[in-house]
């Protein structure tokens, strides 16, 4: 009998084995689309990967079989959850690798990674060059990391009891699971319950405008999960008003918290109005847009639809983190890009599918950073924080300044890191905001027009773990590195 | 034979100048203890430690990092780097090289370097060691605590107990700084000023350091921003100076409230 506090290693072999079949299961969706479209070629190279992945997988499971998995602990639960997403991210890239569509398998662990980090970073040149079966598979990618595959999990296969509660904490950060349901296969259940509504519902309205399905589907996949991969070279900058509008609106609708979606299902319509981290949400973009649109209808000579459209598209894009595009912002003023590139940071709501800081992070600490002030002028009372009329407990401030600290840390060193492998000043800073935020598309080389191709092998590595950190936010992460992790 | 003695005092010089830089670049407490005699203080403090690990590791790198361009030698690699290290942490300001003909990685240790500033009670600008010390441990221990969420961890600074309120401001005090630097590049880029430059005039006005990056590096000048710009970079100095919070206090409504 191990000692109580003692790491599980099978527990996580085991847990991730279930995963990468479960993975292997999902590359076979884009076979229909190869058949479809006739694509031989890709057809043995799904058949190929996914064969290797459900080997992989099952060989994990076998080797551990007799072990019980119904104590996940608090370390086991996020030991799995970051090993998880590294070996998806791992066996995501088969495809790709193997069909020699990326044929440099950094280059596919890359595109792989943004793709269930759910930054929509790509390294491709020619998007429109890839099979149909490929091009499903990596927006697939994208629909698995929104909501979480591991919450995906719970919600499927009903034997993880109660340690899934452990995962879902480290899969999705921010939602109290007990919120939607007292259980944690309910609430699992409700989530991507409403994930897929929300998919399917997007997908009959582009539909309606003209969009074929197979591009619909994926479009879905990739504003839902506030991804930004498209099918298209030129992201979604040649399809009509009506769709980008849709589009606009389910990118918000996917950087909201999922909590709020299921409120709105059960008709409580008060507590959305109520909710401060949504109005926040909603002021910061209709702030940005109007001063996007009047500043770009002063200097540019378009009609006002299309530059509202313009803007209201780009500020939205980067706020929920998805990244895709209909104009080259690089070509506005500096002062405008720069603002974007500001917004790279501060990311949907909590318990969204988006990445960045989180708006209830930054409301908050907007809001004490103003009560400090008043501490300052009476250092003994006590002046607590109010969100939602709730007071917000000392620990919990503490807890998203501590975040806020080391997401700019990171920030930093990450940038640091870029410049050793030769970027220049603005991409280096770009591509380190642009990743950790799940965003996408940043600034300077790495722009909205420009892909990551030409980034250094090394410098791709970097960015693909910084995209990961980003997606778990940090801290889960950063906690395997620090050596009292392992301590009994 | 002249032109010898005259590089010799300018090496001389140049030490002397890196010797007084650090030296105010110190918590002047730690200086009435030297004066004192009181050595044991003076070992015991974790600011200082951390102060001089920064200065070192940083020359070290960038020593290294500069090391291959063809005109340095060792022993003036590492001089270029130390006083360059120096000048900039403990925001000084003071140039004996362009540091942005280095490459490109270089002179960002350089400017990441440009906000952590000298030790605290000290004439230096900038966020300051203790902050960036505590703030070090304080992530320790915020990830310590996502295992062990219920256990009470907690922060010690010279064997002495850091308060929660005290890091919570230390922490408020980090993201206002962040967001003021955010705020100033802003502005600069919508003076016309370009990326590099924007984000360095407004990190080294708040951080008292001077010389930056980009049209406002160290053989270049302040003079080309427009007027509005440089009253801008004249309040946001006083800001850093005054350690943010008093000028913004004023600003702040609760203040006039009586």
């Amino acid at each position: 009998m191990a000692a109580k506090s003692e790491i599980n290693v099978k527990l996580i072999i085991k847990f991730t084995g279930i995963l990468v079949m479960m993975l292997s299961g999902f590359m076979l969706l884009s076979l229909p689309w190869s058949v479809y479209y006739g694509e031989t070629h890709t057809i043995s190279s799904v058949l190929i990967s996914a064969g290797i992945t459900l080997v992989s997988g099952l060989a994990g499971v076998l080797a551990t079989r007799r072990h019980d998995h119904r104590n996940i602990g608090k370390k086991e639960g996020y030991l799995i959850v970051t090993v998880a997403y590294l070996s998806i991210s791992f066996f995501g890239a088969l495809p790709f690798f193997i069909s020699g569509a990326i044929p440099v398998f950094s280059d596919a662990f890359f595109e792989a990674t943004s793709g269930i980090a759910t930054t929509g970073a790509t390294i491709l040149i020619e998007i429109e060059a890839l099979s149909k079966g490929l091009l499903f598979w990596r927006s697939m990618t994208h629909w698995l990391g929104g909501m979480g595959i591991i919450v995906l999990t719970l919600a499927i296969l009903p034997i993880l009891g109660v340690g899934g509660m452990q995962l879902f904490v480290a899969e999705v950060p921010g939602t109290t699971p007990s919120r939607l349901h007292p259980r944690i296969t309910q609430t699992a259940k409700r989530l991507w319950g409403i994930y897929v509504g929300l998919t399917l519902v997007q997908t009959a309205l582009l539909m309606l405008g003209g969009m074929d399905f197979f591009h619909s589907l994926n479009h879905a996949f990739s504003t839902v999960a506030t991804g930004g991969f498209s099918t298209q070279n030129d992201s979604i900058a040649g399809y009509s008003s009506y769709i980008q509008y849709v589009i606009v609106l389910f990118m918000i609708l996917g950087a909201t918290s999922f909590s709020l979606h299921y409120y709105v299902l059960k008709g409580q319509f008060g507590k959305i109005l109520h909710n401060e981290e949504f109005g926040f949400f909603l002021k910061l973009m209709g702030i940005f847009t109007l001063l996007f649109f009047l500043a770009l209808l002063l200097s540019q000579q378009a009609g006002v639809e299309s530059t509202f459209r313009k803007s209201l598209f780009q500020v939205v894009s980067i706020v929920t983190t998805t990244g895709f595009v209909t104009t080259d912002y690089m070509e506005w003023s500096g002062y405008l890009w720069f603002f974007l590139f500001l917004l790279m940071f501060t990311g949907g709501c909590i318990g969204s599918t988006a990445g960045g800081l989180k708006m209830i992070r930054i409301l908050v600490l907007v809001k004490n950073s103003r009560l400090e002030f008043r501490r300052l002028l009476h250092p003994m009372a006590v002046i607590p924080v109010r969100v939602n009329k709730k007071t917000i407990p000392p620990d919990i401030i503490h807890n998203f300044l501590a975040f806020f600290l080391a997401y700019m840390l990171l920030f930093m060193a990450g940038s640091a890191v870029m410049t050793m492998f030769g970027l220049d000043f603005a991409s280096a800073i770009g591509a380190t905001a642009a990743t950790l935020g799940n965003v996408g598309p940043a600034i300077a080389h790495v722009g909205p027009v420009d892909s990551y191709a030409g980034i250094p092998h090394g410098a791709k590595w970097v960015l693909s773990v910084f995209m990961i950190l980003g997606r778990l936010e940090i801290f889960t992460v950063l906690l395997l590195l620090s050596p009292s992790f392992y301590r009994k | 034979m002249h032109q010898h003695r005259h590089i010799q005092w300018r090496l001389i010089g140049k030490l002397l100048g890196m010797l007084f830089m650090m030296l105010a670049g110190v918590s002047f407490t730690m200086h009435y203890f030297l004066i004192k005699r009181q050595f044991k203080q003076l070992l015991g403090n974790e600011e200082l430690k951390f102060y001089f690990l920064i200065i070192l590791t940083c020359t070290l790198i960038l020593t290294i990092s500069i090391l291959t361009l063809d005109h340095y030698g060792l022993e003036q690699a590492f001089r270029e780097s130390m006083f360059q290290v120096v000048a900039i942490t403990t925001t000084t300001g003071f140039v004996t090289t362009n540091y942005l003909q280095w490459p490109g990685q270089s002179w960002f240790l350089l400017f990441i370097l440009m906000f952590t500033g000298g030790c605290i009670g000290s004439t230096g600008g900038g966020i300051k060691m203790i902050r960036i010390w505590v703030l070090i441990k304080n992530t320790r221990l915020e990830i310590q605590r996502l295992v062990h969420p219920m256990a009470v961890i907690p922060l010690k600074l010279d064997g002495k107990v850091i308060p929660q309120n005290v890091t919570t401001n230390f922490l408020a005090f980090v993201f206002l700084y962040v967001l003021l630097v955010f705020t100033g590049a802003a502005v600069m880029m919508g003076y016309g000023l370009d990326f590099a430059s924007a984000a360095g005039a407004s990190i080294a006005t708040i951080g008292n350091i001077g010389p930056a990056i980009g049209s406002v590096g160290p053989v270049e000048n302040y003079a080309h921003i427009p007027t509005g710009g440089k009253w801008f970079l004249s309040f946001f100095m006083l800001l850093g100076r005054l350690e943010l919070f008093t000028v913004l206090l004023l600003l702040s409504p609760s203040f006039w409230k009586r």
